[in-house]
């Protein structure tokens, strides 16, 4: 249907467009860079250095801004499809395929509305071919349909409502620590897990509405019992690209047990920087930490998940605190402020009403049963007459509605209609 | 076959999403029955649409200062209130559009207040004017105009996008006027009884611009446009209240505009003594409105001023308006009369 | 057609949850949506630029900054903003030399502005009713926007906002910058 991929591609440039032509101009510029130095590639070598610079030098200088405090342009989604052109010219330097020619089809690579501004990652070989013969179906319009609902519902009934906990917490380090540190470093973990696996779902869910897979982003990270395994199973893509253009290249597990952790942690260390600059400190945790974590295995897999889990909340600190010391620091207090008695007689429902929290529970709970059985579900799901299915995306939608936290409505101190 | 009855089965479904979607929708608006009444005026006016001579639209000035079963008593002139919570005079014009689709009355008074403001106060008054209005071209012209920000249009046709939260907080009120409603006005008019005498009012503070916006201005002149193609004279009052303060510049202003247009316009806040208003007891929120007291007073007072000035006529003579009001006047009185 | 309608769906939810996402990084300058940080962290806030503050019976009334009745003397009257069907949270303190007005924020009473009704009282810096602009001038300067006949003079999130009628001060008002 290459009518309706010019639509798709038109949609994508109009969409970003929307967020501020400059952005677009930059977009364009760097779509245009590593087309043509792609093409001079297989004749002139070093051309792959121009684009790969180009692209790494603009993303560790929006990584550094709040350092330099440089003012640059605002290009949305841009973490990603850098990402995403380095790895084509890489690709194509190493002659794992040959440069498109196609400027149309290689744009429609980078602007792909689905997975523009949030990912996932993907790989120029596994793209083309799978938009060049993309059929949408009444089955996957179905499935993805499902699926990009629950990812909604993910993000507004489970992450927004923890989103009001977490940001009260955090909106007072110094006398919210110890005790309400911790609640908020555990709870920050499924919201930031509903959230991101929940946008993932929508983006692949929308994407296979329209025919075309994407890469799977998560596979139940919190299941997993040591780092290495987590960092195969959260941000998949991410991971994937870091493993093949850093990783590997600065020489892998191949040249001896030291230089291996030293190559992790500047894996990590990059990682950290692609977050952001305040997350090197992270970054480096969890470095130390894939090289370590295995060691602390037990037999028992349920206390090796526990224990992951756990300090994997410890290190979101990083993201709940944005200033490295303060989240130090908090980590901290949850080993040296012992206010679990006054947490529990003070604490109260944190922002939420008693109603919210059940919501919440039981959405949850929904969340754990969905992630431990998803296989059967969907083919569960996609076995069903055409009717069922109706009614499971209508359910989803009502659900949504009803239970989400979203709108005007929201705020429940500024909201005038609680007076009812 | 298969596919016709696959087809039936979708559609089965969706119709049951339609009707659940719909209830929910009901069961989370709020009601506006006992609470926040304000809310169902606009609605109470669709059974009683036709026949009035008099329509009056404005804000909180119209609906606690004018009351039409007193005017009837009086002179026997039929009218009725269209007035909303701080209803800004964009959407007065498609109050009085959508008014004029249900009748054509013989003078539309309006109540100039809302020309001081040209941006909205508060969303949750948008609601109080909007939520039971009917579907028409004009709702959806009050929408876009009333809209802030951080609104969306489909949170209008889809009140559930607004009101979900209230599913944890719904009260017997809800369920209880879930298929049917309750109204509190009589003809528009709200009756409050309670009296809180006026006391020291904030200094009366010079303004650094007494210019009505443009936008205000523009709606005046639609409004005034929309009455004269009707064949229905336009009359400018402004309410008598102490507070917030009518400056003599506004009044200034609005004399202007009515001279311009040959419009009548009347200042009723320099006619307080007048009309024999006590600000120490025909007033229930201390100088802002009147209570049943003052109303009854300003209501005889303008009756007469509609009766001499724009010949308005005396339907008492009329058997079917009189046995009308007649029941009408008695719910009056007995609300008038009953405990507050 | 079918298809279309299927594409237009998914286009209006790629751009619904583009809007989700947009609204999470707090900093507006923030090009990339944060891989894994979707709570939207501030940065710090920044000091408070110094502002205009006005000193009443030994208490320093700032707007925008927290009202504590308690530590003035009792007003002559509290003078609370009704408004049509809903309750207004706006409530103005009258004193014999001014009037406050202060709103609820959620937490408690914030000052917004402070009036001064006696023209016996100046300023901090001591302009009076009564005074003209080049006194207004020679105590504030000439960095001023003009309104009408208002002229306001800003400093950090306070302004000093006086009126002039045939070049004489009429009014002086304290106020928070929203």
């Amino acid at each position: 249907m290459p009518m309706m991929n010019v639509f798709i591609f038109l949609a994508g440039l109009a969409v970003y467009a929307g967020y501020g032509l400059p952005g677009l101009g930059y977009l364009v510029a760097a779509t245009l860079l590593s087309y043509v130095t792609a093409l001079l590639t297989p004749r002139l070598r070093p051309m792959m250095w121009v684009s790969v610079a180009a692209n790494a030098l603009m993303l560790v200088l929006l990584k550094l801004q709040p350092v330099t405090g440089m003012e640059l342009i605002s290009a949305m989604g841009v973490s990603y499809f850098s990402l995403q052109l380095i790895s084509y010219n890489v690709d194509v330097w190493k002659e794992k395929y040959p440069p498109e020619r196609n400027l149309y089809r290689f744009a429609l690579y980078v602007t792909y509305l689905p997975h523009l501004f949030i990912g996932p990652i993907e790989r120029y070989d596994r793209f083309a071919p799978a938009m060049q013969n993309r059929r949408m179906t009444v089955d996957a319009f179905f499935h993805g349909g499902a699926r990009a609902l629950w990812g909604l519902t993910k993000k507004l009934v489970i992450a927004s409502r923890l989103g009001v906990i977490i940001g009260a917490i955090s909106a007072k380090p110094d006398s919210f620590n110890g005790a309400y540190a911790l609640v908020a470093m555990l709870l920050y973990s499924f919201q930031l897990y509903s959230d991101f696996s929940g946008g993932m779902d929508m983006v692949l869910g929308i994407s296979q509405m329209l025919g075309m897979p994407l890469s799977e982003n998560f596979d139940t990270p919190y299941f997993s019992r040591s780092f290495q395994e987590f960092w195969r199973r959260w941000h998949i893509t991410l991971g994937s690209w870091l493993r093949e253009y850093v990783y590997i290249p600065l020489g892998g597990n191949r040249k001896g047990t030291l230089r291996k952790y030293l190559n992790t942690v500047i894996t990590f260390l990059v990682s950290g920087l692609w977050h952001g600059v305040q997350y090197l400190l992270w970054g480096l945790f969890n470095g130390i930490f894939v090289c370590f974590g295995t060691r602390l295995q037990t037999k028992w897999k349920t206390l090796d998940r526990i224990g992951t889990f756990l300090l994997i909340s410890l290190l979101w600190s990083f993201f709940i605190w944005p200033d490295a010391l303060t989240a130090l620091k908090m980590v901290g207090s949850v080993f040296t402020t012992f206010n679990y008695g006054a947490f529990f007689t003070t604490a109260g429902t944190l922002g939420l009403t008693v109603a919210d929290w059940i919501i919440l529970g039981a959405a949850l709970l929904l969340l754990w049963g969905y992630d431990l059985w998803h296989k059967a579900l969907r083919q569960w799901f996609d076995r069903r007459h055409v009717a069922v299915r109706t009614a499971v995306i209508c359910a989803l939608a009502l659900l949504v509605m009803l239970f989400g936290m979203y709108g005007i409505g929201f705020n429940a101190q500024a909201f005038i209609y609680s007076q009812f | 076959m298969k596919k016709i009855k696959t087809f039936l089965s979708v559609l089965a479904v969706l119709l049951v999403f339609v009707l659940l979607l719909s209830f929910f929708n009901r069961l989370l608006t709020p009601k506006y029955a006992t609470e926040l009444v304000e809310g169902s005026m606009i609605a109470q006016y669709y059974g009683e649409a036709g026949n009035h001579d008099v329509i009056f639209i404005g804000d909180c000035e119209v609906y606690s200062n004018f009351s039409p079963m007193e005017m009837y008593r009086q002179q026997g002139i039929t009218a009725y209130v269209r007035g909303t919570s701080q209803q800004l005079i964009w959407q007065s014009y498609y109050v009085l559009k959508e008014t004029l689709k249900y009748e054509t009355p013989k003078v539309v008074v309006f109540n100039v207040n809302s020309m001081r403001y040209d941006e909205p106060v508060k969303e949750e008054f948008h609601r109080l004017t909007i939520d039971k209005m009917k579907w028409s071209a004009e709702k959806v012209g009050i929408i876009n105009a009333s809209m802030t920000e951080e609104e969306t249009f489909l949170s209008y046709v889809l009140p559930i996008l607004r009101y979900h939260s209230r599913l944890t907080e719904l009260t017997s009120e809800d369920w209880e006027y879930l298929f049917k409603d309750k109204y509190s006005t009589y003809n528009g008019y709200l009756m409050k009884k309670e009296v809180l005498p006026v006391g020291k009012l904030p200094v009366k503070r010079p303004l650094a611009d007494y210019q009505f916006s443009d936008i205000c201005y523009d709606y005046l002149e639609k409004m005034a446009q929309l009455c004269a193609e009707n064949g229905v004279e336009l009359v400018l009052v402004k309410a008598p209240s102490l507070y917030p303060y009518w400056y003599d510049e506004y009044s200034a202003q609005i004399e202007d505009f009515a001279q311009a247009h040959q419009l009548r316009y009347y200042d009723l806040t320099q006619q307080i003594d007048t009309i024999g208003l006590d600000f120490s007891q025909d007033t229930y929120d201390a100088g802002l409105h009147l209570n049943l007291s003052g109303a009854t007073k300003l209501s005889g007072y303008f009756a007469e001023l509609l009766a001499e000035n724009h010949d308005i006529p005396d339907r008492r003579q009329d058997a079917a308006i009189a046995a009308e009001y007649e029941e009408k006047l008695r719910l009056y009185d007995e609300a008038a009369n009953g405990g507050t | 057609m079918k298809k279309l309608i299927a594409l237009l769906l998914a286009v209006l939810m790629v751009a619904a949850l583009a809007a989700c996402d947009t609204q999470q990084p707090a900093d507006p300058k923030d090009t990339t949506p944060p891989a894994t940080n979707p709570s939207g962290n501030t940065e710090p806030s920044k000091p408070a630029e110094e502002g205009f503050s006005f000193i009443y019976e030994g208490v320093e009334l700032i707007p925008g900054a927290p009202f504590d009745p308690s530590a003035l003397p009792e007003a002559d009257s509290i003078f609370t903003v009704p408004s049509c069907a809903i309750e207004g949270t706006d409530n103005v303190y009258s004193y014999p030399a001014l009037e406050l007005t202060a709103y609820n924020d959620g937490s408690g009473e914030v000052i917004y502005s402070i009036y001064l009704t006696d023209a016996d009282t100046s300023t901090t810096e001591g302009l009076y009713v009564g005074d003209d602009l080049a006194r207004v001038t020679e105590l504030y300067g000439t960095t001023y926007t003009e309104n009408g006949t208002e002229l306001t003079f800003t400093k950090g999130s306070t302004c000093l906002c006086l009126i002039l009628n045939d070049g004489t001060v009429i009014s002086i008002e304290y106020r928070m910058v929203v």
